[in-house]
């Protein structure tokens, strides 16, 4: 048997052939269709290519008018490219390495209006939906949702009302105090009472002093009657001695209660006071501080832009994974069953499996600034060095980008950082210049703020960084010229921002990619202060010494029915104490001694 | 199916020789256990038409082995891994194809790819040798056995089977 079939060699030169036929023909349709799905899954949004131009033998590679979506405005684009080209090398690619030496991406142009909508096509969007993480990270601009404004509208409300109505149902501490304090009083006299009764009465001590004297008035007749005459008077005078202690502390301990009494009642008047911020309290005012004026005025719209970066972010940080050292083994990626995993062996020569060494980017020239499209008059940058295997390849990606925006809107922009991923945990940062930006929006805002920067000169100026998963970043704006537009819900504030000065922002930002945290300080925040606590205390004085007359109406009359039973009480058991210690004072001097001097002086 | 048992059944009544037919069958079983969309199959594809493989017993064993391969595929798997990642002798023989020009391409350092292509290709001979085994000793039993049954003389003879042969010729079977 012959066992070469030379027709089968034809046959399988002609369907060699015919597979390459078909991919030459084709190729720019599969690329363009694959290139369009992995970005739009890469991004979370729609990627369209216009045209697809893959030139197998240069190996280049030209895309025409790209557009990528906004993920939350499907009628817009994030970014339109007009022009991509990319220049491959060859030997990485035997390697099934691909390795762009040069990318030029012109006529570059963001945030512009689509003409058809955007929206991922359900089979992607189930994609996407999938490999989106299964805790929602918790975002900036819901933890700043605190700060926004009172129900201004409340104190127009308020004015209706009288100030019985306001304090209905509300249990005032004042009263309530009053109430314990007169049964205090009353338990306190029982008490005296009692204890008045207690003590030696005024017939008593009348009777010992009496006997005192006339024992005194007794000399003994002779010596031997000396020693018993002796003990009977010091025996008598120590009884008298005693109930005057006795009725001396009963005096200081009466006067210590009474003043406490009398200081507890003094109290009233700062419950009255507190019962008027309570129920002022619970009308529902509440005065924000001037931190929360800067942060509805500005807050809103830097927590917007913050979260959309850190998504842009994730975005291109998962492009670039965390490297091992060079040598060490990666993971295997996880396939589904039936696909296996595909294992990672060291790379010990040549480039990384994916290499961008360098991309230049032009902005689209003469871009004509209009209503929600942001353009630049000169935009261009470079990025160099992005790779999947940051490690093996050993230098950080790093970009700059330097231009200014149409119509003198900002003057110089100027955005640059490094993306290091050459070990964990990775260290990116991103510095970011931007020169008088004019702000102008003399329309209604896109969002219901009631508080919004109409107009003003912007001069922004910040470093953000992530290690790991904690951020860390500043931004200082410094506000020129501004003029604040106040909504309706908030007209109570116009006059506070009729004349507002130049001032600066700084914006800090903290804690973790999946909980930032955004924290303002700023030098409006002083004249703000006082400037609202004013128009407050102006709007609610009226409605506040109503309900101060009207609690002082409730408890005033308790008061003075207490101040009264403390001196009705003062009186009746001082003037006892008082009249009791008096019948002390008839009593004679004191015994006699027993020594020499003594005894001579009663025999005189 | 009707036509490829038909196809099978004419096969191995033709006169094909034996090796050609084992051949084409063992060959077929590579893309047929191994992912189809894999560079050494287009080698497969040379090896079938170059050499005097019968290419109805390849697609007949591409069809069974294929069937086969959903079952064992967890088993290629985890001898795939075990290959690529557990015998450390051969992690030098890996790093260096993992790095060489076009074999990355071969996607080797897949554990399915690995683990059925080893199998099929351990399993390449033992096939072959079996198959021509079995097409030799069909012919000599089941094929004579039937020849001698009268039924089939009866219908050899008839003329709807003359009309059969002549369109088959025709048609170029």
């Amino acid at each position: 048997m012959r066992m070469i079939r030379w027709k089968g060699l034809i046959a399988f030169v002609v369907i060699i052939v015919l597979i390459i036929l078909f991919n030459l023909l084709f190729l720019d349709r599969i690329i363009k269709g694959v290139v369009e799905d992995q970005a739009s899954l890469a991004v979370g949004a729609r990627v369209d290519i216009a045209d697809l131009n893959f030139k197998i033998f240069g190996l280049s590679l030209d895309i025409r008018d790209l557009q990528v979506t906004n993920p939350d405005q499907p009628m817009r684009n994030t970014v339109q490219v007009g022009a991509i080209a990319f220049d491959v090398a060859a030997r990485p690619l035997l390697r099934k390495k691909i390795v762009i030496e040069r990318m030029k991406v012109a006529d570059l142009a963001f945030d512009i209006p689509r003409k058809t909508s955007g929206a991922l096509p359900r089979k992607l969007r189930e994609k996407i939906e999938a490999r989106k993480k299964a805790t929602t990270p918790v975002q900036a601009e819901k933890r700043i949702e605190d700060c926004g404004l009172p129900d201004f509208s409340k104190l127009t409300d308020l004015k209706k009302r009288s100030a019985e109505e306001l304090l209905a149902g509300v249990n005032l501490q004042s009263a309530s105090f009053l109430a314990d304090y007169q049964k205090n009083v009353a338990t306190t006299k029982a008490d005296w009472e009692k204890r008045l009764a207690a003590l030696p009465t005024k017939q008593s001590i009348e009777n010992d002093v009496k006997a005192l004297q006339s024992l005194k008035d007794q000399r003994p007749k002779d010596v031997t009657q000396l020693q018993s005459y002796l003990e009977k008077v010091n025996t008598l005078q120590q009884k008298v001695n005693d109930t005057k202690k006795s009725l001396t502390d009963a005096q200081q301990q009466f006067q210590t209660e009474m003043g406490n009494l009398k200081t507890s009642l003094k109290g009233v008047e700062k419950l009255k006071d507190q019962d008027v911020k309570t129920v002022m309290g619970k009308l529902g005012i509440q005065i924000p501080s001037a931190t929360d004026l800067i942060c509805v005025l500005l807050g809103k719209d830097a927590a917007r832009k913050v979260n959309s970066g850190i998504t842009w972010y994730r975005k291109l940080s998962s492009l670039i994974p965390p490297g091992k050292p060079k040598g060490e083994k990666e993971k295997p990626v996880e396939k589904p069953r039936l696909k296996g995993v595909d294992i990672q062996f060291p790379i010990t020569r040549g480039y990384p499996d994916f290499l961008l060494e360098l991309a230049e980017f032009s902005v689209r020239p003469g871009g004509k600034l209009g209503p929600d499209i942001l353009a630049f008059n000169r935009l261009s940058g470079q990025l160099r060095g992005l790779t999947t295997q940051p490690s093996l390849y050993g230098k950080p990606t790093t970009f700059n980008v330097e231009g200014s925006l149409a119509g003198g809107v900002a003057k110089e922009v100027m955005i640059s950082g490094q993306f290091d991923h050459r070990a964990e945990p990775v260290n990116d940062r991103i510095d970011l210049k931007i020169q008088d930006i004019n702000i102008e929006q003399p329309g209604g805002s896109q969002t219901d703020s009631p508080l919004r920067l109409a107009s003003g000169n912007l001069n922004i100026k910040g470093s953000l960084g992530a290690k790991g998963e904690a951020l860390n970043g500043q931004v200082s704006v410094d506000v020129r010229n501004p003029k604040v537009a106040v909504g309706p819900s908030a007209a109570v504030l116009s006059d506070l921002f009729k004349n507002m000065g130049a001032f600066d922002i700084t914006m800090t930002i903290g804690g973790t990619l999946d909980q930032p945290s955004l924290a303002f300080s700023s030098s409006a925040v002083k004249g703000l202060t006082s400037g609202f606590e004013n128009i407050v205390q102006t709007k609610l004085k009226g409605i506040q010494d109503d309900i101060k007359n009207t609690i002082a109406s409730r408890v005033d009359k308790d008061l003075k029915g207490a101040a009264g039973e403390n001196a009705n009480l003062e009186k009746f058991v001082q003037g006892e104490l008082s009249s009791r210690l008096g019948l002390m004072s008839l009593s004679p001097a004191a015994a006699p001694s027993k020594d020499k001097k003594g005894i001579l002086q009663l025999f005189k | 199916m009707i036509q490829q048992v038909i196809s099978i059944i004419r096969l191995m009544h033709s006169e094909t020789d034996p090796r050609q037919i084992s051949l084409g069958f063992a060959l077929g079983m590579i893309p047929g256990l191994t992912p189809f969309m894999s560079l050494h199959n287009v080698l497969v594809l040379l090896v079938l038409l170059f050499f005097r493989a019968n290419t109805g017993a390849a697609m007949l064993s591409w069809a069974v082995f294929s069937i086969l391969a959903f079952v064992l595929d967890p088993l290629f798997h985890r001898f795939g891994l075990f290959l690529l990642r557990d015998v450390g002798s051969l992690q030098g023989l890996w790093t260096v194809l993992f790095n060489a020009p076009i074999i990355p391409y071969t996607r080797f350092n897949n554990s399915v790819l690995m683990g059925s292509l080893v199998i099929s290709l351990l399993a390449f001979y033992p096939v072959y040798w079996g198959g021509k085994a079995m097409v030799m000793k069909y012919r000599e039993t089941v094929m004579e056995r039937l020849n001698r049954l009268k039924i089939v003389q009866v219908f050899r003879a008839s003329d709807l089977y003359k009309w059969y042969t002549r369109y088959s010729k025709l048609k170029g079977g």
